[in-house]
């Protein structure tokens, strides 16, 4: 750490460093801040030429999205869905993930790379089979269409996250348990399960990231009464014209779970999102 | 919290392994072990039943679809017709189109993501003030929704009240209508595809970067290196992997470009920036050419896969040494 300091005493690019990251850093941000505070203006103050930063803001946006159109069931449709996905997705990924962590073998290798490989396809190859599959067993438009798809989407990340989660469960710890006469199952929930609970919750969170944003599965496997969120959001390009205030509030609300979500993943960011390669 | 743990247990091992009889436990466990490990297997099954249902099942169907003539909206006239899904694929302009502009967009935004985010990372490496509201900040972008930053990208840059296209007649570049003309629209596209994903390599390259031993810099500076050799031939090297991990998995997503296309082009104008994905949605989803479409998507699953099968082999084998 003292080495980081004097490295820090001796760098006379500091300044211009700093200048060079707020620069970045408005590039990155000033987009985000304009779709928040354009979400509290009046369409006047919006579509004005002389675009400001400063103006009386207003919530009227908020509550025609909340209350004047059918975008807030779509955001309990995408809650309901998505966290029922986020639910199997764990129970379904720990009973292939646990197992692989404590008995590797060549055939465990074999299965996860199998399921990396997953991670290649592109949605739109998946999705076409799928649709004419659902259309005919008439789950298509239905929630659980889409519960199925996104516990499925999210599945790789989720072995191969909690594969490494569980693998960093000392081994010690479980094999007192055994000796103690603890078969593997009840190791499983009363030792592996507790140690590993913050890689657990991560992994939740971040396969709700990535259900939550989704958009190709929901626009065709969404029904008339399930649209999600993101689906909703596109609802207010009509044929008569683009309600931009109202599309930037609910795009605001559309992004901030998924903001409050990185937050509380942060530790684990990294890890996520390189499928655990990157620590 | 794990150290504590672990020194914890390696105590009640210990006192375990020393109070109880050794050979006939042993015999005992084995025999438990082997019993509840074949349990524990079970557990197995039905996440690789779902694994296997969607993604066994739709490669099987839409081989099959694909060799079919089969429009939703004319479903009577369905039948087997062999290749010619393919053929008609292969021998049309449109497709190999389709393919320029994808690989354009795919090249371009891996190139430009990676230098832009690599520079970052370099920008990043040291403290500085507010070095960590200035990081969370960045990632902004990509964790907003696609279709979220494809709307505003669409609002910002509308060529009557968007702040972008105000700011480049200010800047005097005169009123663009940016999405709407085919020369620019592609690179519109790929730019709003660099301000999202851009973030996703720095987070990746810097955390790479400082995971470089303090003392390997301080040896290469002692030993009188510059701080471009520093970047160019120490980082470089040892953050390989993390770089491949990184680029590999921008070129599987910047392959799946659907949402951003949606919400601002949908191909156009005219055909400047339908992708193989989009393209595959507009005959399956807008033609209800579902055969067509699947002929399209085995195409667009081996072009992938030709292009990071390589870079996987390398994800795969390091992550299962670790």
């Amino acid at each position: 750490m003292s080495n980081r300091k004097t490295l820090q005493r001796r760098d006379k690019t500091a300044p211009l460093r700093f200048i060079l990251a707020v620069l970045a850093c408005t590039f990155f941000v000033f987009p985000v801040l304009w779709m928040i505070l354009t979400g509290f203006k009046t369409g006047n103050q919006a579509f004005s030429n002389s675009a400001s930063l400063f103006f009386t803001p207003t919530l009227e946006n908020y509550r025609e999205v909340f209350f004047g159109s059918g975008f807030r069931s779509a955001l309990v449709t995408s809650l309901k869905a998505v966290s029922l996905a986020v639910i199997l997705t764990i129970l379904l990924a720990s009973g292939i993930a646990y197992p692989m962590a404590r008995f590797p073998s060549k055939k465990m290798q074999r299965l996860a790379g199998w399921i990396i490989s997953l991670r290649i396809v592109p949605p739109i190859v998946t999705i076409i089979p799928l649709f004419l599959l659902l259309r005919s067993l008439n789950i298509a438009g239905t929630i659980w269409s889409l519960v199925v798809v996104y516990a499925f989407m999210n599945m790789p990340l989720a072995v191969w996250l909690l594969r490494g989660f569980f693998k960093e469960v000392p081994r010690e710890i479980e094999e007192a348990a055994q000796i103690d006469g603890l078969d593997q199952f009840r190791i499983f929930l009363k030792i592996v399960l507790p140690l590993a609970t913050p890689g657990i919750v991560a992994t939740g969170l971040l396969s709700f990231m990535f259900s939550w944003n989704d958009f190709l599965f929901a626009n065709i496997l969404s029904g008339a009464t399930t649209r999600t969120a993101t689906v909703g959001l596109t609802e207010f390009v009509t044929p008569v014209g683009v309600a931009w205030t109202q599309i930037m509030a609910a795009g605001t609300i559309v992004a901030i779970p998924v903001w409050i979500a990185a937050l509380l993943a942060q530790k684990f960011l990294v890890r996520g999102l390189t499928m655990g390669a990157v620590k | 919290m794990m150290k504590t743990l672990q020194s914890n247990s390696i105590d009640l091992s210990k006192a375990e392994g020393s109070s109880h009889d050794h050979a006939k436990k042993d015999v005992k466990m084995k025999i438990k072990e082997r019993a509840s490990k074949r349990k524990i297997y079970y557990s197995m099954i039905p996440g690789i039943l779902l694994l296997a249902a969607l993604s066994l099942f739709p490669s099987i169907y839409s081989l099959w679809v694909s060799i079919q003539r089969w429009n939703l909206s004319d479903p009577l006239n369905r039948k087997i017709v062999g290749l010619s899904n393919y053929q008609r694929l292969l021998t049309d302009a449109e497709f190999w189109y389709s393919l320029k502009i994808t690989l354009i967009f795919v090249v371009a935004v891996v190139a430009i993501e990676s230098v832009f985010a690599y520079f970052l990372a370099l920008l990043f490496f040291r403290p500085m003030p507010f070095h960590r509201l200035m990081r969370t900040l960045i990632l902004l972008p990509m964790l907003t929704a696609p279709i979220v930053v494809g709307m505003l990208m669409r609002f910002m840059l509308d060529p009557q009240f968007g702040i972008i296209t105000h700011l480049s007649e200010v800047a005097g570049f005169g009123s663009v209508d940016f999405l709407g003309t085919p020369t620019t629209a592609l690179l519109s596209l790929i730019l709003v595809d660099v301000w999202q994903w851009t973030p996703f390599l720095f987070l990746i390259f810097l955390a790479a970067m400082q995971g470089i031993p303090e003392e390997l810099i301080e040896a290469a500076k002692l030993d009188g290196a510059k701080r471009m050799h520093l970047v160019w031939h120490l980082f470089l090297p040892l953050m390989k992997y993390p770089l491949i991990v990184g680029i590999t998995l921008r070129i599987i997503d910047s392959f799946r470009v659907y949402d951003l296309i949606y919400a601002t082009t949908r191909g156009g104008p005219i055909n400047a920036t339908t992708t193989m994905s989009w393209s595959i949605y507009d005959s399956g989803f807008k033609l209800f050419n579902v055969s067509l479409a699947s002929a399209y998507s085995w195409l667009l699953l081996i072009v992938v896969v030709v292009i990071t099968s390589r870079f996987l082999k390398v994800l795969a084998r390091e992550s299962s040494e670790k």
